[in-house]
Parts: structure tokens; C-alpha cells; sequence
């Protein structure tokens, strides 16, 4: 008998602490601030995974990397994998004074790297100095800025593009 | 093949935990399998390297069989068989048995809250700075080049600043191979690993806690882990520091647990863990010279020398060996350290305002350093009394310390101070975060409550 009340009495403690952890969970911790914040986050990403669950992987780095990947994409497409390609520089992607449509760092080697790997990068910052430099065969120009490596004039100024370095000749490979 | 790779990792890690502890329970082996397999991997990657073979699917496999027949040997040798296998269904059973209502509206907060975490962490790919700047990237190339010391990445010619001050060439090794890994295994990002690591150190958390204050208690510990602010932001991005964090806070606890317990595998899993962290961030060290003290004085006091001594040779041999192979294949840049002694009351300052608003700061930690200040106030009769809880007290205060002196001893050449200490400082604390949690809920005045409601909660008891 003494064993069965025992038993009873740890049910009830069992139900009477699960109310009363969910009340204070719920009314305290879920609610404080910061820690409603991590959960809000949380959610906020499930609702997004649920309504954008087949994306591809180039789509899921545009959600988060925005147009600064979709060039990468764009270089990748129309230069072959042993291309040596020029990057300009900070201020092409983030013009002072003006607003940028570029995010995170794109006018970075490495992270040029991780996304036109095999090609070859040469940015602005080292271009006096690199070996691979006399070696470009293709130019990234953004915001106008780039066309000063081209090894030609351009008939008509752009402000965006991926062109060849020699010539005016159509980048599909 | 990636699902083969992983579950070849966590295969490694059980024969490593198995080897390193005589009686580890279920939780800790699903939260120290994959990270501590995942470090004989990395290891097993500079190894080859260092031969000059190349690091390929196959000849890591070829490396995995060797490492497991090695490991099996050792377990032979420790009289553990298949049969030992054989009860895990039966334990799985018993610890079901065990269970309380309380325990499982915690289990289900925590899976729910670290199935949203896994399932950001996978769904998107790496886009943090210091990934794609660094280690993502390295990985990547690692994989199609099939080697890190010949990575094309660290040659000047090509990448001309790779040499310089605060270049991610100087950086501790781990991440970048565990990247390199799944890459070559052929997954399309590395997210799996920073998804499991976190989820391990989860599990590694709450096994740890359950032997101290019960299974509730650890329940409720490991949610509030888990939902500390920045730690659950950061951990689905690609950055070392959560990665860091797991190595450095298991290891620390584990070494604090072999100082109550005198269970050998408590030693051997610290050293393990300690060693990994070194070799995940070298300023990890401090996690070892901060451990390292107690148990000095500890083996002083009983005349034993050996178990400290094999615990460091253990702890510093990843940190040894990565300065090592830096040297011999010149991956080294300047060192930012400052190891004359000198004087900047001002610089002091700054450092330790920003540590101190870190700490404070709930947007940060939520409530873990504020329930330090109050589980330490209220401990303080036991403290005084018993010198309860006084070593992991300690070590925690003595780790904090020893970054502050760190940082204090740094030529911020590559940033500005302010910039550092605002935003990669705010980083490197969540090692401290889950060390913590274990001092303060292992304190009398909190474990003894816990213990006992785990207890009453209890409807049927495993004998």
C-alpha cells in the first residue's frame, strides 16, 4: 500500500512540476527578451525553410549573399575554368556616398575564390604587384570601374560586365 | 559517400571514446563520437599530408582502416568484445524506464528548439565572412588540391598577402580540414559539420550534467545552453568559436569531473578534448594551463605524478605538432604576440570594461553569467565552509583571467582594439558559457535541490 501511495504521489508531483515548468517557461524564460529573441530567430527561419524548402543551393546563396553571388554565378557561367580573371576593387562594389547593391565582401580574393574556383583571381589591391596579372584574360567591370585593365577602349562606356580582356569578343565558352 | 564518411567518423570516435573510458554511458557516447572522430580525422589528414600523400577519398579511408584496426587491437587488449555491444538496447530500455514527465516537456523544448537550429544550419550554405574569407574556402581548395601545405592558396605568389599578420595561414588547423573532409566526400557545403558539432556538444553537455545533478536537472541546464543568445546565433554559421567552444568547455568539465570522480576515462577524455581544442584555436592553450594548475597541485598533494603528466603530453601534442608542421612547411606569418613584459594601464582597462559588458550583457549570454554571480552568492556558506565547488570555480575564474592577459599581450596590428574586442571578444566567451552552467548548477545549494526533485520525479527507478 505504502508503495502504491508512493507511486501515486511521484504521478502527481510528475504533472503538478509540468505545469508548473511550463507556466514558467512560457510566461518567463520564452518572454524575457533575449531569449524570446533566439526563439523568435528560430521560427522566423522554420517558416522560411517551410515556404522556401526547394531551393537550390545557387538559390539559397542568393538569399543570403544577394547579388554579390549572383556575379560570382554569372562570372562562373561565361569563363572557362582556367580563366584568369580581374577583380576591382572595394570602392567599385561600395561606391563612397552612395548606397551598394552588393553584400559581404565580394571585392575579397578568397572569397572570390570560393566561387570561381579553378579560375584565377587578381584584385585591384595586388595588381602591380602579381605575377598572374600579365596573365588576365578576363575583366569584372562594376560600377564602370575595371575597364581601365582592358587592353582596349571601349565604343561605348558600361557599368557592368565580364569581358574579355584582349578584345571585344562575345564571353561565351 | 558523405553519409559513409560521417558515420566512419562517428564509428572512429565510439572506438576512441571506448578505448578512453572504462564505462562512458550512452549520451556520451552520441555527444563525443562525431567530434572527437572528426579530430582523429583531421589528425589522420596532417599526417598524410605531412608524408606527401595525398589527401583523397581513398587514402583517407585506407588511413581510417588503419586507425580502426588500431583502436580495435587497444579494445581487444582492454578485454572489450562485440559482446560488450550486446546490453545496448537493454540500457537504452533501463535509462527509458528512468525517465519523468518533467524530464520529457524539457527533451521536447530541447529537440524542438535543436531541430530548428539543424535544420537553419543545413538549409542555408556558409556566408559568413570568416568562412568564405577563410575556412570554407581553404576546405574547398583542399579538396580539389588534395593537399593544405601545398594549398595554392598559401603561395605568395599567387595569393600575396596569405603572410600576412592575422592571415588565416597561421590559424589552428581543425576547421579548415574538417571542411576539406566532407568537401571531399563530396558534399555541396560544409554546414554538416558546425550542425553536428553543435548538437554534439549538447548531448556531451547534458551526459556530463546528468551524472551531477540528475537527469532534470541536465535537461534543464543544456535548454538554457541551447537558447543563449548569441551561442544559437552563431552556431549555424561556419566560424571556429562554437567549434572552439565544444572542445574547450567538455574538455575543461571533463578534466574538473576526474578531480571528484578519479574515473581514468575522465582524464582521458579531457586531455583528448583539451588537445582538439588546441588544435581547433591555438589561443586554446589557456584552457590547459588553467586546468593544468589544479591538477598539479592535486598530483603534488598525492604524490602522483603520472596521470598529470600523460594528461599533458596528451593536451599539448596537437598544439606541439601544428607548431611543428608550421614551421617545417612555412605556414607561419608574424606573431602578434607581445612577450616582453611591459606596462599600459590604459590598454588593461579597456580589455577588462570590455570583458566585464561582455559578460553582463544578456543580449549576449542571456542569464548564464548573472546565474554564476547568484548561484556563487548563495553557495558562499558551502564555499567557505567546505570549499565546495571551489576548483571548477577556479578554473573558470583562472580561464577568464588568462584571456584577458592574452589579449593584453596582443600587437592588434591587423584591427583596431576597439573593433576586436567588440566583436571577436563577445566570440571566444562561449567556451566559457557551457563551464558556467556546470559551476554554477554543480554548486550544493543548486545540485542538492536538483538531485532530489530528479529523484521524487522518478516513478520508476532503474536498480
Amino acid at each position: 500500500m505504502k508503495k502504491n501511495v508512493s507511486i501515486i504521489q511521484r504521478i502527481g508531483f510528475n504533472v503538478a512540476g509540468c505545469l508548473v515548468l511550463y507556466v514558467l517557461l512560457s510566461n518567463f524564460l520564452f518572454k524575457q527578451q533575449d531569449y524570446a529573441w533566439s526563439i523568435d530567430m528560430l521560427d522566423d527561419n522554420h517558416d522560411f525553410i517551410m515556404d522556401n524548402g526547394k531551393m537550390n543551393l545557387q538559390e539559397r546563396y542568393s538569399s543570403k549573399l544577394g547579388l554579390s553571388y549572383a556575379l560570382f554565378d554569372s562570372i562562373r557561367a561565361k569563363t572557362p575554368d582556367s580563366a584568369v580573371i580581374y577583380l576591382p576593387g572595394k570602392e567599385a562594389f561600395f561606391p563612397k556616398n552612395q548606397a551598394s547593391i552588393f553584400t559581404g565582401e565580394p571585392f575579397e580574393k578568397m572569397w572570390a575564390i570560393r566561387f570561381l574556383y579553378p579560375r584565377k583571381v587578381v584584385t585591384e589591391k595586388e595588381y602591380a604587384r602579381s605575377s598572374y596579372a600579365k596573365h588576365i584574360d578576363y575583366v569584372i567591370v562594376v560600377n564602370g570601374k575595371g575597364v581601365e585593365r582592358l587592353k582596349y577602349s571601349l565604343p561605348y562606356p558600361i557599368q557592368f560586365g565580364i569581358l574579355r580582356a584582349d578584345s571585344l569578343k562575345l564571353t561565351s565558352h | 559517400m558523405i553519409l559513409i564518411s560521417t558515420l566512419l567518423c562517428v564509428l572512429i570516435g565510439l572506438c576512441v571514446v571506448r578505448t578512453a573510458h572504462d564505462s562512458p554511458s550512452l549520451a556520451e557516447y552520441a555527444g563525443l563520437s562525431f567530434p572527437l572522430g572528426l579530430f582523429t580525422q583531421t589528425i589522420l589528414m596532417i599526417a598524410l599530408d605531412a608524408c606527401s600523400v595525398p589527401i583523397t577519398p581513398l587514402s583517407l579511408l585506407l588511413a581510417d582502416g588503419v586507425t580502426l584496426a588500431l583502436l580495435g587491437y587497444l579494445l581487444h587488449k582492454k578485454g572489450v568484445g562485440l559482446q560488450d555491444c550486446l546490453p545496448f538496447w537493454k540500457n537504452v530500455f533501463q535509462q527509458l524506464r528512468s525517465v519523468n514527465l518533467v524530464w520529457l516537456l524539457l527533451m521536447g523544448f530541447i529537440v524542438w528548439f535543436e531541430y530548428q537550429n539543424l535544420e537553419r544550419c543545413l538549409f542555408f550554405p556558409s556566408y559568413d565572412r570568416d568562412s568564405l574569407v577563410g575556412f570554407d574556402t581553404i576546405g574547398y581548395v583542399l579538396s580539389q588540391e588534395h593537399t593544405y601545405k601545398g594549398l595554392s592558396l598559401f603561395n605568395t605568389e599567387y595569393v600575396l598577402d596569405i603572410k600576412q599578420t592575422g592571415s588565416y595561414i597561421a590559424y589552428a588547423p581543425f576547421v579548415q580540414l574538417a571542411y576539406g573532409y566532407v568537401y571531399l566526400f563530396g558534399a555541396e557545403t560544409s554546414k554538416l559539420i558546425p550542425a553536428l558539432l553543435f548538437l554534439s556538444l549538447l548531448i556531451g553537455f547534458y551526459a556530463v550534467m546528468t551524472r551531477c545533478i540528475g537527469k532534470t536537472g541536465a535537461a534543464l541546464a543544456t535548454l538554457f545552453l541551447l537558447l543563449t543568445p548569441q551561442l544559437l546565433a552563431f552556431s549555424s554559421l561556419s566560424s571556429t568559436n562554437i567549434m572552439h567552444a565544444v572542445f574547450a568547455s567538455l574538455g575543461t568539465i571533463y578534466g574538473l569531473l576526474w578531480l571528484k570522480s578519479r574515473q581514468q576515462g575522465d582524464l582521458a577524455l579531457s586531455a583528448l578534448l583539451l588537445g582538439a581544442n588546441c588544435w581547433t584555436r591555438s589561443e586554446g592553450i589557456l584552457f590547459v594551463v588553467a586546468l593544468g594548475v589544479p591538477l598539479v597541485i592535486d598530483s603534488i598533494k598525492r604524490t602522483s605524478y603520472k596521470h598529470v603528466l600523460v594528461w599533458s603530453v596528451i593536451a599539448l601534442a596537437p598544439f606541439i605538432g601544428w607548431t611543428v608542421f608550421q614551421w617545417i612547411f612555412d605556414l607561419r606569418t608574424e606573431s602578434i604576440l607581445i612577450t616582453h613584459p611591459f606596462w599600459d594601464g590604459e590598454k588593461m582597462e579597456l580589455i577588462w570594461k570590455h570583458l566585464f559588458n561582455h559578460f553582463a550583457n544578456t543580449f549576449y549570454y542571456g542569464w548564464t553569467f548573472w546565474f554564476v554571480v547568484v548561484s556563487f552568492v548563495l553557495n558562499g556558506w558551502f564555499l567557505i565552509k567546505e570549499k565546495d565547488n571551489l576548483t571548477p570555480l577556479l578554473v573558470l575564474a583562472g580561464s577568464i583571467f588568462l584571456y584577458g592577459m592574452m589579449l593584453y599581450h596582443i600587437n592588434f596590428v591587423w584591427d583596431t582594439i576597439d573593433n576586436v574586442l567588440t566583436h571577436s571578444t563577445k566570440r571566444f566567451i562561449f567556451c566559457f558559457v557551457p563551464i558556467a552552467w556546470f559551476y554554477a548548477s554543480t554548486n550544493k545549494i543548486i545540485a542538492t535541490p536538483l538531485r532530489r526533485i530528479d529523484e521524487l520525479l522518478t516513478i520508476s527507478k532503474v536498480r
